[in-house]
């Protein structure tokens, strides 16, 4: 009898305390660790009780005030490890880095991407186009992978986009970004400012300039407790929090976003918040142009790139005096027909490899240029 | 709402079960009334009236029934109102759409589909009403006087959405008086928090792999994914469904109700028959009484007892979800149990047993590829893949999904099987309580810390 009591007693505990803490405990608005906003309670009104909305906004309410939350999610994590479940959210552990698995489910995707590539660089034929898809930590670390795992060969992935493309020249990083040390941040999708300077070396001997010695950067590291996004999906605490670099070298950039301008490439703001990958550019944006002031080359260059881009941007523009950014996630049709590629001295496709086979809104660059 | 959702376990059953016990005894069947409401409204806020309508109209065919007890005519009418209600609302919000697309594409129409969703639980409740006006048309219970006692009985909300399908008779008693004691609520959260662990640790997990394997190119599937697969669904839609009978029951006794069991390790049976008196018990039970018997059952000769067999499985099968896969999973077991008891009944009677389990679980597992694929063809092209039709043994696919699932499905299926059960509680007896209490609030703890971050949470029985 005396069990029974106790088992009773527990249980009603447990179900009174646990929403009592999550209802009146302190509450967050967002997750810095998840880095997501936490849902707010739910206004009630008849018109979102008949409609369930209701419903579902306390769910997630509940959901995201959770009390322990990330405990919870980390006992969780742990749990599925136990059993054989390492892989979370993606992304698996592999000598003390994460990285996310690189499946190509959606060929199509990829098909239409570079259709949508072969078509723009056909109606601008007098332009050159350079394509360098980045391979992702996956690359880096594929000796190590676990042999039960059911990974896409992403550098096979890369060769084959290359084939298919039509005038357009690859610029094939892979070896300068697997022979860099630190190529990619342990806690994050991102490749590290050191592995985007070897693609930029790499990329020189296409796009015809002669990149900078790495000696000519005055390096430092801006932080050494960066966790990024690939941290947040797993909440790992075992992986060494990354560094973030800055390289300078004493050239005067312009960025110009839509209705601001800022003078610098770095976003020292961002070093105090949880995405510090921020720090490069200060984000995306649609359509945005970096000026180099000290150089007077008066050589254009169009990049078509995702956010690998952001830390290879502070190396490539010192070669190019104006260069006009794209990001097709970000941008409208407006914007982008309001920039034509005829307008430049060449036109850089810069994507990761991963994210380049996921891409949906890529198409979105055939109305470049198209003024209507 | 269901069971396995945070709003449910750490806000509504708190206070539901605060209001309850704290509520004198005669307003507890009302107490039990409005959070049955407020259970059904928070998933159907429109169609919650529906089954207010339904139950009102029963309870009224049933003090017809009581009242005209001489008078056969208005008795049998008061019965006939209910059944066809019950059967209309089946009709309208469950079958209206299969049946208006059947007509289209055999007699190439097109009227018009009305794509009414489907109100949660439709199966289950129409078919609790439907036994108690039946019933008492038979005789076989008394009538229940008061409005709330009665709805009590149709909306209390641990058995509203996925049965067990509770008979008027098994609870008639509890309505009117019940015991509430610290026995009965500690042994209704010990089945309760172990059917959370069968549907939160065990189905939502193995039920992840077959969604994964589901969505795969059937012509191209190594026929080792393909038993994978629908073995992880075999085990996902019994641990999701007796986990969920089992949180039924368990809610149950905690409010003094004592459900009928509606599983008995069906895995374990030696034979298609043996299975079907082991897989929702109260759902077979419902068809023998009140389709199979009335029909007169196998008592009036061979020809009638295999049409009669039809008849009822035709019915299980559609009771199952609007759509021909069902159907044909329904005759599927129509005709294995004809042949069971008919054709090869001497035959098995013989086997080894090994035989007779092998055979039997191959069936099911069979009988789950027409459950779960609706279109015919595709579900040959998985039995082909079952059966290596795509000339690939296992890729490295399979591999991942071993090393992700299989603690999982070996770890499920020994204790589907009970036996883990059996022995843990011939080794500890004695100690085997308090140990039992430690090893469910470790359960519930990994059953929280799985659903705060539920990216899969399914509810298997929409289509019901």
């Amino acid at each position: 009898m005396k069990t029974k009591i106790i088992r009773t007693v527990a249980f009603f505990l447990i179900i009174t305390v646990i929403p009592a803490l999550t209802l009146f405990g302190k509450k967050e608005t967002v997750s810095y660790n998840e880095n997501k906003v936490l849902a707010e309670f739910p206004e009630f009104s008849f018109d979102n009780y008949k409609s369930r909305s209701f419903m579902k906004g306390v769910s997630s309410y509940f959901s995201d005030h959770f009390v322990l939350r990330e405990r919870f999610i980390k006992l969780k994590n742990a749990l599925d490890k136990a059993i054989g479940k390492d892989e979370i959210n993606g992304v698996i552990e592999v000598d003390g880095s994460l990285i996310q698995v690189f499946r190509n489910t959606e060929p199509k995707t990829t098909e239409r991407n570079i259709a949508a590539l072969n078509k723009l660089k056909a109606k601008h034929s007098e332009i050159p186009f350079y394509f360098l898809l980045a391979p992702t930590a996956q690359e880096k670390f594929k000796s190590s992978l676990p042999t039960y795992l059911d990974e896409s060969d992403e550098n096979g992935y890369i060769s084959e986009c290359f084939k298919k493309l039509d005038g357009i020249e690859s610029i094939d990083v892979f070896k300068a970004v697997t022979e860099t040390p630190y190529a990619f941040y342990r806690t994050d999708h991102h490749w590290t400012a050191e592995c985007a300077y070897a693609a930029y070396a790499e990329a020189g001997k296409s796009l015809g300039y002669d990149p900078l010695p790495e000696s000519f950067f005055d390096i430092q590291t801006v932080s050494s407790d960066f966790k990024g996004t690939l941290y947040s999906k797993t909440l790992n605490e075992k992986i060494t929090a990354d560094e973030i670099k800055a390289c300078r070298n004493g050239s005067s950039f312009t960025l110009t976003v839509p209705d601001k301008a800022y003078n610098s490439l770095y976003f020292d703001k961002f070093l105090c918040e949880k995405d510090k990958y921020l720090y490069f550019l200060g984000g995306n944006y649609g359509v945005c142009t970096v000026k180099n002031n000290s150089l007077n080359s008066g050589k254009k260059l169009l990049l078509i790139k995702d956010s690998y881009a952001n830390s290879f941007i502070p190396f490539i523009a010192e070669h190019y005096s104006d260069i006009t950014v794209i990001d097709p996630r970000y941008c409208s049709v407006k914007q982008l027909s309001a920039v034509n590629p005829s307008d430049f001295d060449a036109v850089l496709i810069l994507f990761n490899a991963l994210g380049f086979s996921q891409e949906q809104s890529f198409t979105i660059i055939e109305f470049l240029g198209e003024n209507r | 709402m269901v069971f396995s959702e945070p709003v449910f376990m750490f806000m509504f059953l708190p206070v539901s079960l605060l209001i309850y016990y704290a509520a004198p005894f005669r307003f507890k069947n009302a107490v039990l009334f409005l959070t049955g409401l407020l259970f059904y409204s928070w998933g159907e806020p429109f169609y919650v009236l529906i089954m207010i309508l339904s139950t009102l109209i029963d309870y009224s065919a049933g003090r017809i029934i009581d009242r005209f007890q001489d008078k056969p005519s208005i008795k049998k009418a008061a019965l006939i109102v209910s059944v066809v209600m019950n059967l209309s609302l089946l009709g309208i919000f469950k079958y209206s759409g299969f049946f208006v697309e059947s007509v289209n594409s055999v007699l190439g129409l097109s009227l018009n589909n009305p794509n009414l969703p489907l109100p949660i639980g439709i199966s289950f409740f129409t078919f609790q009403s439907m036994s108690y006006t039946i019933d008492l048309y038979r005789g076989n219970i008394g009538v229940q006087k008061s409005f709330i006692n009665f709805a009590a009985f149709v909306t209390m909300f641990p058995q509203i959405v996925a049965g067990p399908i509770v008979r008027y008779e098994d609870i008639a008693k509890e309505l009117e008086f019940r015991k509430i004691n610290f026995e009965e609520i500690s042994s209704g959260i010990s089945l309760f928090i172990c059917g959370l662990c069968k549907k939160v640790l065990i189905a939502n997990s193995v039920g992840e792999l077959w969604s994964t394997v589901k969505t795969e190119n059937f012509d191209s599937l190594p026929a080792a994914t393909a038993w994978l697969g629908i073995i992880a669904f075999t085990l996902q839609i019994y641990f999701d469904f007796s986990g969920y009978s089992d949180m039924a029951v368990g809610l149950g006794k905690m409010l003094g109700f004592n459900f009928p069991k509606n599983f008995d390790y069906p895995y374990n049976s030696a034979s298609v028959s043996e299975f079907w008196r082991r897989w929702h018990m109260t759902l077979g039970g419902w068809f023998k009484s009140y389709v199979y018997f009335p029909l007169g059952g196998s008592k009036k000769g061979t020809a009638k007892t295999i049409r009669n067999l039809l008849i009822v499985w035709f019915l299980t099968g559609l009771w199952h979800g609007a759509s021909f896969n069902f159907i044909i999973w329904g005759l599927y077991y129509g005709i294995l149990l004809i042949l069971e008891k008919f054709v090869f009944a001497r035959v098995i009677d013989k086997l080894p047993s090994a035989v007779k389990h092998c055979y039997t679980l191959f069936a099911v597992i069979i009988g789950w590829v027409i459950f779960e694929i609706s279109s015919p063809a595709s579900q040959i092209d998985f039995i082909g893949a079952m059966f290596g039709a795509s000339g690939i043994f296992f890729n490295s696919q399979t591999l991942n999904m071993l090393h992700s699932y299989a603690v999982t499905i070996v770890a499920a299926a020994v204790i589907s099987t009970g036996l883990p059960l059996k022995i843990s509680k011939k080794l500890l007896a004695g100690k085997a309580e308090p140990l039992a209490v430690a090893g469910e609030f470790a359960g519930l703890t990994a059953c929280i810390a799985y659903l705060v971050d539920a990216s899969y949470n399914p509810f298997l029985y929409f289509n019901f």
